[in-house]
């Protein structure tokens, strides 16, 4: 499954909000078609912090492995940085 | 910004006091924060590259996150933080439990150590336990100190230094004497 992060917003910043954004994702997405496999699709993604992108990343974690969760179009710096930051955590 | 505008918020960070000049930069929510920070990219682009405005950009959000995280139901007085939104520099304060106080119930010193905000920026450990994360502020620190000259910041007694500043703001804030358990946080690139 790919999921389009730029449908959650632009501008990703505060932990609350991406509370919110796991939950829509287990629920809306992850538990509907039973996903083995994620790629986060950062395209248009214009402000990321570690707090937001971790919220959704852990709550994906509890179904997927953490090997079949996959990244693209993660160019931006604040992007880059935030997936550097949950992951070696 | 001059003496007296920084005479002002150091009035406002160690007494409360709230006058014109921190009242318009005020953040009572989070969204207002939130905002303010989305609004800042065009400000910050006249002075970073774009891999470094958003990496600053981030870090303040992350700033600011803590402002409203660590501090629910500890507020001295009004909620919200204080963020000034300079042309190369930026404020990111709160009068709330400040740093000792919200790690402080949830780590114990390792020998040598002695400051709870040097921790903070440089151990990855919640303020927020249960919850197992704690990545803001060394987020902050190392995107800061790629892209900018100086950070420093003030919670209780404590000074953490990254660079060095001579600046009059920089002086004034994080003199030893401007004491509050809150938490004060100056940028400057």
């Amino acid at each position: 499954m790919i999921l389009e992060i730029k449908k959650f917003g632009t501008h990703l910043i505060s932990r609350p909000e991406g509370r919110d954004a796991a939950l829509v994702v287990r629920h809306q997405f992850l538990d509907k078609d039973n996903t083995q496999s994620v790629m986060l699709d950062f395209e248009g993604v214009m402000l990321m912090t570690p707090s937001w992108l971790d919220e959704v990343v852990q709550e994906i974690l509890k179904t997927v492995e953490k090997e079949k969760l996959t990244f693209t179009n993660a160019q931006n710096s604040s992007v880059k940085a935030s997936i550097e930051t949950v992951f070696a955590s | 910004m001059n003496s007296s505008e920084i005479q002002q918020i150091c009035a406002w960070y160690t007494k409360g006091r709230i006058n014109e000049s921190v009242g318009q930069n005020f953040c009572q929510t989070r969204a207002d924060f939130n905002a303010r920070l989305v609004s800042y990219g065009t400000v910050l682009a006249k002075s970073l590259s774009s891999d470094y405005l958003y990496l600053v950009q981030a870090s303040i959000g992350e700033l600011g996150n803590n402002c409203f995280d660590h501090n629910l139901g500890h507020w001295q007085d009004d909620p919200g933080c204080l963020f000034i939104r300079g042309d190369r520099f930026c404020l990111v304060a709160d009068r709330g439990r400040g740093v000792k106080a919200s790690l402080g119930a949830v780590y114990q010193f390792s020998p040598g150590e002695t400051s709870y905000l040097e921790v903070a920026f440089t151990k990855v450990v919640t303020g927020r336990a249960p919850e197992k994360r704690g990545n803001g502020l060394k987020f902050a620190r190392k995107n800061i100190q790629a892209c900018c000259h100086f950070l420093g910041c003030r919670s209780d007694h404590e000074t953490y230094l990254v660079g060095n500043s001579q600046s009059e703001l920089a002086r004034g804030l994080l003199d030893p004497s401007i004491t509050n358990s809150g938490t004060l946080t100056l940028i400057e690139w």
